[in-house]
């Protein structure tokens, strides 16, 4: 039976609160604290109806069939105007000149809603003028403007979880704190921007904003204040204020621009809107529709985007002329690419040129810079930067389930019964993916078992937190799975029906008891029985793993060990469970996706399966050869054996990415003709013969997929910056120069070229992408689907298989070399800091690169904050200051990976040694001697940043301490409030 | 054989190469909005003749202190006084029935022509006369109609 409201039925789903299903048939309701992504937070009070007779909150009341809601009963608008009353008595209405009346004000449109056009308690303010916080670089917080809902508490403390928020309820007039009373910037605040982006009105505002929103935003404070008096002496009905705000919003819309777009700082795949005027931006603003982050953001996609307008961009092509680069016209720089590569590649075969994509630009970028390889230079030497770091999670998932991506999206990982994460932070590498585990963790009963070198946030959130040897993950994961299976606690029905070899298995696994797991990991028996527990007692378990992992020389037989274990428990084939590599760019997926691989066409279509390679054939006019090509790093081989002459690399900076850049310096110098082309003067454009300028994602069209294998559109937000140029149209000009005829004028004809050639994209097209729409590949009939294998692996008998390897040991060095040296991300951060270093907001958070150093070895060493040392490891050196902390410990050392500065980039200690299976560097397995070069010296991470202040987490809002104040007057009849 | 290099050598423009550049975008613009420019031109002749533009240019480069004075101005209290008198009776005119007002304008104009009218009536009125007044129909609506309206306003003012 439905719901009635107002007097007409409504039909409702169980579990639905009447709000829900008032928002759901679009009925016109007051409620301004209502944030959908999280639990009701019930401080605001406009919700409240009369429901058979009683007050109630409509956002914390579920709905039952037979209920009598009245939204508009005499003593249902009584509450409702009391309420907005005690709101307005915190928040004056200066909207015309307020930089946050862009027409989703929430408290003005709830004024506007409401009619109300008198308040009944004048505004007061709470605090002197000089009370606003203006400390931190990205937003400020006015306390006098704020109503003290409490969504940004909510947000910080359950949504984010980074708990810094709390609301001062005891306090005369209650306001926010962070960390209990702290400046912005003396807290554990890691700049999110949630909290911003939840508040309904100017409380928080982003700084990019002011004064420069509205038309008169930007005036003088002398003028600016008489004039809000004035308006407040005269005493105006709201309708009145309201209209002339409105009138002026709408003058706003026609010179705002607000474009969808996709995030680039990591796998995750966040979409939002980029607001702008001319080409400054004005904020990033998340929407809930947003399928992957909804309202969720990180400081670098809420913040990060300052290097777009960067001085030191590329705005036109440069040919190197002896000693220097000189500026040239787009004709002269493609004629002499398309030349000079032809020339190499009709002298020395089809291996004299490699093509390196990216896996920063779009799929449509990297489908044409295949289809170049592949029909104009008749190779299949193509590759992308994800032989760094994900091709043997890839390689492990091929070999157990089938399909290189995770098995199914974020919200299975947040409804997982145990999530456990191995080799990853993402915490600061994936941080809006991290805060569903986090926001689980905290308020759902989900447990999380972290394996890491170091003690990074998610380990600290741990129920089980284990240290294994670096590079021996592989052991306790097998031995876990051998004490599983001799438990019985494995799933023999699923392995049954599903997997084949589990007795070839079983014989693998003989040698893995927990006595050998504790001799080769470190890890007690007593750790390893507690982790086999917990995935016993789950209700589904995911497992999440990134480059601690996969940079290893046992990186792909370790993920395929991890897929061994979700198997041999039955955790595939249902939602909450699965494998989940965490993809570390915007792109890795899509790069890999639409084949710019050596070994496989686009849509994982092998060179050697001749179906696919004859459909290729036919559909480029060319042969196509059905051995794989050269990798990443078997072309850098190639160059230095004289093979290979000429490359081109699209948006990679090699020269510091790859593992030892010290031998990667020797081998760019040996190519006679190098093309590069990117958005900065990397270090790698620095050998380049021809430096062509790219655009960055906001100055153009495509799309990008995640981590969870989603595929969605970016809009072009800002025009081009000088004369750079989209790569697709880049790589289409080279192509046409050389006798293709290639005619794409917009990137939309590329995905349809590549989705007719391509099954598992056989049915997305750009329609169904537009704005927050997205696909998720992975059938072969090319329909969506957000859970993989649901109709078996991907395997012609629709059964996994289990992956029979032993594990790797990790590479072996010199005594001499005594620390292990760890390297990776920083929240702040992506790659090497080539665009958010260019952020002066996130430059002030860190500003240079460092060496974290355990408590233990400072002490030993004689070393402090700040002391400057010199590591060396067999290929090279570096000299970093030092940061002491207990997130690492003993002889470990954490370099992050976020410096373009060659005497701190931790690719210049890296070694030559590789995954046995996919060439992927072994970045993860490189020993160091440390000198200590100078005691004394400035600390190198600054006293506004988060990571030596202490969080304050609380339950939440806690609206229950509102309605524990003596002076507090309920307006509902809910017995919980009295 | 590529060794690294980070030199950079710009294209300097001469300033005569700029203006040219600068000028050919111009051109490119004007040939685009030719019709429009032309609309345009015509009025700022118009506006220039009439002394308009002059002021205009004054005020846009004097529009800070010209925001300063009018906003001191209009916070001066009699002002804001003005102001919340014009509203209110505004407001006021906004809450009568324009019905109402016209059949009362009506009646005032027919009332004020009855008055010129009888202006050459030089007798005195007596109270008798003043009552036999009152028995008049006319008069008689018109007196009805203050009372009611005394008692309006009485209501009104025991509430506040």
């Amino acid at each position: 039976m439905p719901v009635k409201i107002n007097g007409s039925l409504y039909p409702f789903q169980e579990g639905q609160t009447i709000l829900q299903v008032i928002n759901a048939h679009g009925i016109r309701h007051p409620q301004i604290c209502y944030l959908p992504e999280v639990d009701p937070i019930e401080t605001c009070d406009t919700c409240i109806a009369e429901v058979d007779g009683q007050l109630v909150r409509t956002c914390s009341t579920k709905a039952a069939s037979g209920m009598d809601v009245r939204l508009a009963s005499a003593r249902a608008k009584e509450a409702q105007t009391e309420a907005m009353d005690r709101i307005l008595e915190n928040h004056m209405l200066y909207c015309t000149v307020c930089d946050n009346n862009n027409g989703n004000c929430k408290v003005h449109n709830t004024v506007d809603m409401m009619e109300i056009e008198h308040q009944k308690y004048p505004f007061e303010p709470k605090c002197s003028t000089d009370a606003v916080d203006f400390t931190n670089p990205f937003y400020r917080y006015d306390p006098n403007q704020c109503i003290a809902c409490g969504q940004c508490v909510e947000a910080c403390q359950n949504l984010q979880v980074n708990e810094t928020l709390s609301m001062d309820w005891e306090r005369d007039r209650p306001i926010v704190l962070w960390d209990g009373g702290a400046k912005i910037n003396d807290s554990s605040c890691v700049s999110c921007g949630h909290c911003v982006t939840v508040c309904p009105c100017n409380a928080l505002m982003e700084n990019s904003m002011q004064g420069e929103a509205g038309f008169m935003t930007g005036l003088k404070d002398e003028v600016l204040t008489p004039l809000i008096d004035l308006v407040k002496d005269v005493e105006p009905g709201y309708s009145g204020i309201l209209a002339v705000s409105d009138a002026e919003a709408a003058m706003r819309e026609t010179r705002m621009k607000k474009t969808k777009t996709v995030c680039t700082f990591c796998g995750v795949g966040c979409t939002f809107e980029v607001w702008t005027k001319d080409r400054k931006i004005l904020k990033v603003q998340p929407v809930s529709e947003a399928p992957a982050n909804a309202i969720s953001t990180c400081v670098k996609g809420k913040f990060g985007w300052d290097f777009v307008n960067s001085e030191e961009r590329l705005t036109t092509p440069l040919i190197r002329r002896g000693d220097e680069f000189v500026e040239a016209t787009w004709e002269d720089a493609l004629d002499l690419v398309a030349k000079r590569l032809g020339e190499i590649r009709r002298v020395h075969g089809k291996d004299g040129v490699g093509i390196i994509s990216s896996s920063k630009i779009t799929n449509e970028d990297n489908y044409v810079i295949q289809k170049l390889t592949r029909q104009v230079f008749e190779s299949n030497n193509v590759d992308n930067c994800s032989r760094y770091c994900q091709t043997p999670a890839t390689d492990g998932l091929f070999r157990t389930v089938g399909m290189g991506g995770d098995a199914g999206t974020i919200k299975d990982i947040a409804s997982a019964g145990l999530v456990i994460i191995v080799g990853a932070n993402p915490a600061e590498s994936h941080p809006v993916l991290a805060t569903r585990v986090k926001r689980a963790h905290k308020l759902h009963g989900q447990k999380l078992i972290v394996a890491d070198l170091r003690k990074n946030e998610m380990a600290e959130r741990a129920d089980i937190f284990i240290r294994p040897k670096q590079g021996t993950d592989q052991v306790w994961l097998m031995a876990v799975t051998k004490y599983l299976i001799d438990q019985s606690w494995h799933d023999q029905r699923f392995i049954d029906d599903n997997v084949h070899y589990f007795e070839d298995f079983r014989d693998v696994l003989e040698k893995y008891t927990l006595q050998y797991a504790e001799q080769e990991t470190g890890l007690s028996p007593e750790t390893l029985i507690g982790i086999a527990e917990a995935i016993r007692d789950a209700d589904g378990t995911c497992i999440l793993w990134g480059m601690g992992v996969t940079q290893n020389t046992g990186g792909s037989d370790t993920s395929a060990a991890i897929s061994n274990l979700l198997l041999a428990t039955g955790n595939y084939r249902r939602p909450g469970a699965g494998a989940y590599p965490l993809r570390g760019h915007n792109n890795v997926q899509g790069a890999c996706d639409m084949g710019s691989l050596p070994a496989w066409l686009p849509g994982y279509q092998h060179v050697s399966d001749d179906a696919a390679r004859a459909k290729f054939e036919q559909a480029y006019g060319v042969e196509i050869s059905d051995k794989p090509g050269f990798d990443n790093v078997s072309m850098l081989r190639a160059v230095d054996d004289g093979i290979m002459k000429a490359m081109y690399v699209v948006g990679e900076d090699m020269a510091l990415v790859d593992s030892n850049s010290n031998h990667v310096d020797e081998v760019l110098s040996k190519l006679e003709f190098f093309v590069v082309q990117d958005i900065f003067f990397s270090r790698t454009a620095q050998y380049a013969d021809v430096i062509l300028p790219a655009v960055p994602s906001l100055e153009k069209d495509g799309t990008f997929t995640n981590t969870e294998r989603r595929v969605q559109r970016l809009y072009q937000a800002l025009p081009e910056l000088g004369d750079a140029k989209p790569d697709w149209w880049i790589v289409q000009e080279i192509a046409k120069r050389l006798g293709a005829d290639w005619d794409y004028s917009h990137p939309g004809e590329i995905f349809a070229e590549m989705a007719s050639l391509t099954p598992l994209f056989a049915q997305a097209d750009y329609e169904s992408l537009e704005d927050w729409e997205s696909f998720l590949w992975g059938s072969h009939d090319g329909s969506s689907t957000p859970l993989l294998y649901v109709d078996g692996f991907n395997f012609d008998d629709k059964k996994a298989r289990f992956a029979l390897s032993d594990w790797v040991e990790p590479v072996k060095f010199a005594a001499e070399f005594d620390l292990h040296i760890n390297n990776g991300r920083l929240l702040e951060h992506f790659h090497e800091g080539n665009l958010t270093d260019r952020s002066t907001g996130i430059h002030e958070k860190i500003p240079e690169n460092f060496v974290e150093v355990s408590p233990e070895l400072a002490e030993a060493r004689d070393i402090l904050d700040g002391s400057i040392v010199r590591l060396i490891s067999p290929y090279g050196a570096v000299k970093v200051p030092v940061v002491v902390t207990s997130r690492v410990q003993g002889n470990e050392l954490f370099l992050p990976m976020h410096s373009t500065n060659k005497e701190r980039a931790i690719n210049f200690l890296t070694g030559p040694a590789t995954d046995q299976r996919t060439n992927t560097p072994a970045f993860k397995q490189t020993k160091v001697r440390m000198e200590v070069l100078q005691k004394d010296g400035h600390n190198p991470l600054p006293k506004s940043n988060h990571r030596t202040k202490k969080r304050h987490p609380t339950r939440g809002v806690e609206v229950e301490r509102k309605w524990r104040r003596p002076d507090h007057v309920p307006l509902t009849d809910q017995p919980k409030e009295r | 054989m590529a060794t690294p290099i980070t030199r950079i050598k710009k294209k300097q423009f001469t300033p005569e190469e700029l203006k040219l550049q600068r000028l050919f975008e111009l051109e490119t613009q004007v040939a685009k909005q030719q019709q429009s420019l032309k609309k345009v031109l015509e009025i700022t002749g118009e506006l220039d003749k009439a002394g308009i533009l002059d002021a205009v240019n004054a005020m846009v480069k004097a529009r800070e202190d010209l925001m300063d004075i009018t906003v001191q101005q209009a916070t001066r209290e009699p002002v804001t006084t003005l102001i919340n008198n014009l509203m209110n009776a505004a407001g006021a005119l906004t809450a009568i029935d324009p019905a109402t007002t016209a059949k009362l304008s009506a009646s005032v104009q027919s009332g004020l022509q009855n008055a010129e009218a009888g202006q050459s009536d030089r007798r005195k009125l007596s109270m008798f006369g003043l009552y036999k007044a009152l028995r008049d129909p006319d008069i008689n609506r018109s007196i009805r109609y203050g009372l009611h309206f005394l008692k309006g306003m009485g209501k009104e003012l025991e509430r506040k």
